[in-house]
């Protein structure tokens, strides 16, 4: 009994004893300032993990937490901004002080959002980590993955079809239209968002007054890319199989996004195809009013319809600065860039003609090497106010342009074309509101520009040169006023533009042809012109009705009698906006204009060694219409895109062009006959996000058919180019170790001529690119490419390129990499055509294997 | 060579946050059945650093900060044709889900403001913890390791996951005082629950709620009668606002409230 009453009480006190209650208490510190620790979290955590009781630090770092008292018990410190600590309570004396270390807390990068596209009002936001795939690197990689955004291959960006009008960083507009160098430049990484703005009107002057159809795009750059300097960079050798020998790919860039100050330097140089001058390209450039254009066009052998990084042969490089300074009123920018491009391409033709007598075997081997530099500057000063606009914008650009290219075989010849070209311009624009409702706008544009263009041509039966000079100026002064009233807005624009230009050309050498190969001209004119303009806003309707009248007196010193003409273009746009998802827009203009001016000229000029241009010995004017219309439509929850819209334009010359050959030579000049062309073009877009696998989809169409005419040997040639394209591209994440890249695109042309018609051609092109994880560390990835090109009628030639590259992430700052392309050494693209009478050998060249080895550093 | 090293500290800490600057956005999937019944799903913001939270719709506090500037008033007047159809409706913004609660932990408040109709009443309370128990549940929630907790709630039990990866007390609407964030919290009748689906760093302050000066002052309690009032009298309500003609039966009916269903809180009766 006794015995029986023991063990209840033995095991009544072990009882006690396992449900006792501690207090676990203490102060929190910061170990550096020995400071007390508000708000740190404390959790004590049985031995199998669960938590037990937890508490927070009080006001005066103190803590207490009431546990049962448990062996294996531990208790865990955690606070953000410090490292978390775990302490066993076993071997612990009571208070227990902590004393924290100040360390980073990290979030998990797998912040997968529901929403990868959000809507708000008129600006559309893309997640940029839920677009990204691990191939990619720069933001423009992931741009192209984003429903509803396009961008081309020249780098230019649409959205919903229509291109974009600005591009911002974090809401600043550093590049203007350059803004390759930002899409190809800013690593995905640093960008949080990518912002639509919709019917984004960028003159805050002129907002809820004047209707933008464009949209604009702002990056989002995230919190730790601001306000630092962010510098990466990639350094790549290694060897060719073709052209034989050492290959490099080098970059540096560097950015920074502060809130009065923003700069973007990058230097790019690579000889491995891939073409940097696109990387500069201004995309919002207006045309030049000088109105000057090359005569003398020497290009190089064209090459295959192949992927342009196969077959270009390189050395590129590309240094831009620039730099956006905010000022009290207003902000400065700067923006430089220098370009070199040296580019060779060779190609040998065979025709062999079936003739009576035998064979005759025409050869023809060309090769070529193009060096152009390019300087350009650009100097901006902008208030972007509510009541004011202010833009000065200077310009200077200088281009050299050397072409060489050999022809050997049955016409041997040399030709060597230097084509600088020198440009400075001033465009100055005020805008000023006055009470709300009235604007006043004065303009000053001012340009200047050479062109002076030099072909020298050796041919076995002597030398041939043409050396042509040709300057303009151009001036325009102008004043605007307009005013708003209920949803109208009326405007009147009147200013004055003045033209001087003068060209001479001369070519000697030639034999065969007429002895008129001199020019000596001056095209000026001098233009008054007024621009009334009405802009009307209805429920969600913008109607916008512009008529255009000009006064023109054209002088040519004594060339050509001077005239005078009166111009009317009156255009017609409506844009309609039912809700937020769709967008309707219909647009008409017609008009009549002077021609091009610098088609004057009686003289011949020689634009290749075998081309012959005269131009018109008269002034013409042409007349033109067009009809458009465009829809588009989004569902962003959905995140559906989806676009589409058709251009109908007529064209009426009242000169045609006509060619003729003359032996070897080929002329080109003007008759007085009228000639009518029109162009049809209409295309499509659909776009969608595939959440389940953190991807996209896109299936885009295209049709086009343009008729011209043309005097060709003396009789009339009416062609019908017609063509139509259809694309599909899905790319996306299925597994965590996979993700992918697929598109394919197949297209269609035919050309006929005076209603006989060619048998259509047809091209298909595939692309997949797959990259494997098999590692947090390692990424392999194998790129196929796969091209069936229709020769002739039912002749095709397909051709296989394979590409595979092996990175290692040794950190998130460094990467190396190995990469093998074109590994199965595709050297040429052969090809051999036959008709009745003839057969036709072509032969290009491809960039054959190439091995490069690659690091790549990130601050 | 102060600039190289800043930079150096920026390359070792990528994703980190910094309490003092930073503070963290976590959103949630509102999902509830209305008083009336009908299901609806809306996204839900929390914003908080070490020592403030803010709790809200972002299409209502987009709004609401529209309307602090004659512009921005401007703008979002533009975006609301004068008449539409109901198809158009969801297009539009609109202030659908008006509840915003910020928890202030160094004052120790907690303030509730909403809108019943065209009235707008906010409230603060002492921010009370509340008495959380841990359960033995796990969940893994946009890959943080989670750990269950319950507790009753003013009228309603909450079940609910916190990770302590990220320490900070916080949660969604009133629920916090855990030692990590509370990524979901459901109510045991299956009306209520929040679900995050991000979690992200947030690169400003916590921001202010727009138009204070428009709320005007009131309890908890009061608050949560005048709601059930306005509930239950919306459609005479909607009919003396308007010059809208008597409610036909049928709307009526669609008005009425379910006996089963409550609102968040359920212990003001």
């Amino acid at each position: 009994m006794t015995i029986r009453i023991l063990l209840i009480n033995i095991l009544l006190c072990i009882a006690i004893a396992t449900t006792a209650q501690t207090n676990v208490s203490g102060l929190i510190t910061d170990r550096e300032t020995n400071e007390p620790i508000i708000g740190a979290s404390l959790i004590i955590k049985s031995a199998d993990g669960k938590i037990k009781g937890f508490a927070t630090s009080k006001a005066d770092g103190r803590y207490t937490i009431k546990v049962p008292s448990m062996p294996g018990s531990r208790l865990e410190v955690n606070m953000m901004s410090y490292v978390k600590q775990s302490i066993p309570l076993d071997s612990v004396t009571l208070p227990l002080d902590i004393q924290m270390v100040p360390g980073a807390t990290k979030l998990k990068e797998v912040t997968v959002k529901a929403d990868r596209i959000r809507e708000q009002g008129d600006t559309v936001t893309y997640n940029v980590g839920s677009f990204a795939q691990n191939q990619d690197r720069s933001i423009g990689d992931v741009l192209k993955r984003m429903p509803g955004i396009d961008v081309e291959k020249s780098g230019k960006i649409k959205y919903q079809g229509e291109d974009i009008n600005k591009f911002y960083i974090e809401g600043s507009d550093l590049l203007g239209g350059r803004y390759g160098i930002a899409t190809n430049g800013i690593n995905h990484e640093d960008v949080g968002a990518v912002e639509v703005m919709e019917n984004l009107q960028p003159m805050q002057v002129l907002s809820g007054i004047s209707f933008s159809d464009k949209a604009a795009i702002n990056l989002k750059l995230k919190n730790k890319a601001k306000a630092t300097w962010s510098v990466h960079g990639d350094a790549a050798a290694g060897y060719s199989w073709q052209p034989e020998g050492a290959i490099w790919n080098g970059e540096l860039f560097v950015m920074t996004v502060m809130p009065s100050f923003q700069h973007i330097t990058t230097l790019k140089s690579n000889n491995t195809g891939d073409d940097l001058s696109t990387h500069a390209t201004d995309f919002f450039a207006s045309r030049r009013e000088t109105g000057l254009s090359r005569y003398v066009s020497v290009s190089l052998p064209g090459v295959p319809s192949l992927n342009r990084k196969r077959t270009l042969f390189n050395r590129s490089i590309l240094a831009s600065t620039n730099s956006l300074w905010k000022l009290r009123n207003g902000e400065f920018k700067s923006q430089i860039d220098y370009s070199f491009n040296r580019i060779t391409a060779r190609a040998a033709n065979i025709t062999t003609y079936f003739l009576n007598d035998g064979n005759r075997i025409v050869t023809e081997n060309r090769d070529g090497r193009d060096r152009s530099h390019s300087l350009a500057g650009k100097f901006i000063y902008e208030v972007n106010q509510k009541t004011t606009y202010i833009n000065n914008t200077l310009r200077t650009d200088i281009d050299w342009d050397d072409v060489r290219l050999r022809v050997s075989g049955s016409l041997p010849n040399e030709q060597s074309a230097s084509l600088p070209d020198y440009y400075v311009s001033n465009k100055f624009k005020m805008i000023k509101r006055f009470n709300g409702k009235h604007l006043v706008t004065f303009r000053s544009d001012n340009e200047w520009e050479s062109l002076p263009q030099t072909l020298n041509v050796s041919m076995s039966t002597g030398d041939m040169h043409q050396h042509i000079g040709d300057h303009a100026f151009y001036t325009h002064e102008s004043a605007a006023y307009a005013f708003s009233l209920k949803g109208i807005t009326v405007s009147l624009e009147g200013g004055i533009k003045g033209y001087l230009r003068s060209m001479n050309s001369e070519c000697t050498g030639i034999t065969d042809l007429p002895d008129d190969l001199e020019s000596v001209i001056n095209t000026n004119y001098l233009t008054v012109y007024a621009t009334p303009k009405l802009e009307y806003w209805v429920r969600r309707v913008n109607l916008t009705i512009t008529a255009p009248v000009s006064y023109a007196h054209y002088t040519f010193d004594k060339a050509l009698a001077n005239r005078s003409e009166v111009y009317f273009s009156p255009s017609i746009a409506m844009n309609w906006k039912p809700n937020n998802r769709i967008q309707i827009g219909l647009h008409g203009s017609t008009g009549r204009s002077p021609m091009r001016l610098n088609m004057i000229h009686t003289g011949y000029i020689m634009t290749d060694y075998r081309s012959f241009h005269q131009g018109t010995g008269d002034f013409y004017n042409t007349t033109s219409q067009s009809v458009s219309g465009n829809i588009a439509y989004k569902h962003t929850r959905r995140g559906v895109f989806a676009n589409a819209m058709v251009v109908q334009s007529w064209s009426h010359l009242p000169y045609t062009m006509s060619q003729q050959l003359l032996g070897d030579i080929i002329t080109y000049t003007y008759t007085d006959a009228k000639s009518n062309g029109s162009t049809t073009m209409a295309s499509g877009n659909i776009g969608k996000t595939l959440d389940f696998m953190r991807g996209s989809a896109n299936i885009n169409g295209g049709y086009n058919r343009s008729r011209s005419h043309l005097i060709s040997e003396n009789s009339d040639v009416a062609s019908v180019g017609t063509s139509w394209r259809i694309g599909a591209k899905i790319s996306g994440s299925p597994l965590r170790w996979l993700s992918f890249d697929y598109s394919i695109n197949h297209g269609s042309s035919r050309m006929s001529m005076n209603g006989m018609k060619n048998a259509w051609l047809h091209s298909l092109e595939q692309n997949l690119l797959l990259n494997l994880m098999p590692h947090n560390k390692w990424e392999w990835r194998i790129e196929g490419e796969h091209y069936r090109n229709e020769l002739t009628a039912g002749k095709f030639k397909n051709v296989f390129i394979l590409d595979t590259k092996l990175v290692y992430k040794l950190s998130k700052r460094i990467e190396l990499s190995a990469s093998l392309t074109n590994l199965l050494n595709h050297r040429s693209y052969n090809y051999t055509t036959y008709s009745q009478t003839y057969s036709f050998e072509s032969q290009r060249w491809l960039r054959g294997r190439e091995l490069l080895l690659s690091i790549y550093l990130r601050k | 060579m102060k600039l190289p090293s800043v930079l150096f500290a920026a390359l070792l800490i990528p994703l980190s946050v910094t309490a003092q600057t930073g503070a963290l956005k976590i959103s949630y999937n509102y999902h509830f059945f209305t008083v009336r019944g009908s299901e609806v799903e809306r996204p839900m913001i929390l914003i908080t650093d070490m020592e403030k939270s803010k709790f809200y719709n972002p299409t209502t506090d987009w709004i609401d900060s529209l309307n602090t500037t004659p512009e921005g008033r401007a703008k979002y007047r533009a975006m609301r044709p004068r008449s539409y159809t109901g198809k158009e409706l969801g297009s539009i913004p609109t202030r659908w889900e008006k509840m915003y609660v910020t928890k202030n932990r160094t004052d120790s408040l907690i303030t509730e403001y909403d809108t019943l109709g065209d009235e707008r009443l906010y409230y603060s309370d002492k921010l009370q913890p509340i008495e959380w128990n841990m359960t033995d549940s796990t969940k893994t929630i946009l890959g943080y390791e989670c750990a269950g907790a319950e507790a009753y709630y003013h009228g309603r039990h909450w079940h609910v996951f916190f990770t302590p990866e990220v320490p900070l007390p916080e949660g969604p609407w009133k629920l916090c005082g855990l030692p990590g964030i509370i990524l979901e919290a459901k109510d045991s009748t299956g009306q209520y629950s929040f679900t995050a689906d991000g979690l992200e760093e947030y690169p400003t302050a916590v921001p202010p709620i727009y138009e204070q000066e428009l709320y005007e002052r009131t309890t908890r309690k009061e608050l949560l009668k005048d709601k059930r009032f306005f509930n239950e009298n919306l459609g005479a309500i909607v009919t003396s606002m308007t010059d809208a003609k008597e409610l036909h039966q049928s709307q009526l009916k669609s008005l009425q409230l379910k006996t089963d269903l409550d609102f968040l809180e359920t212990d003001y009766r």
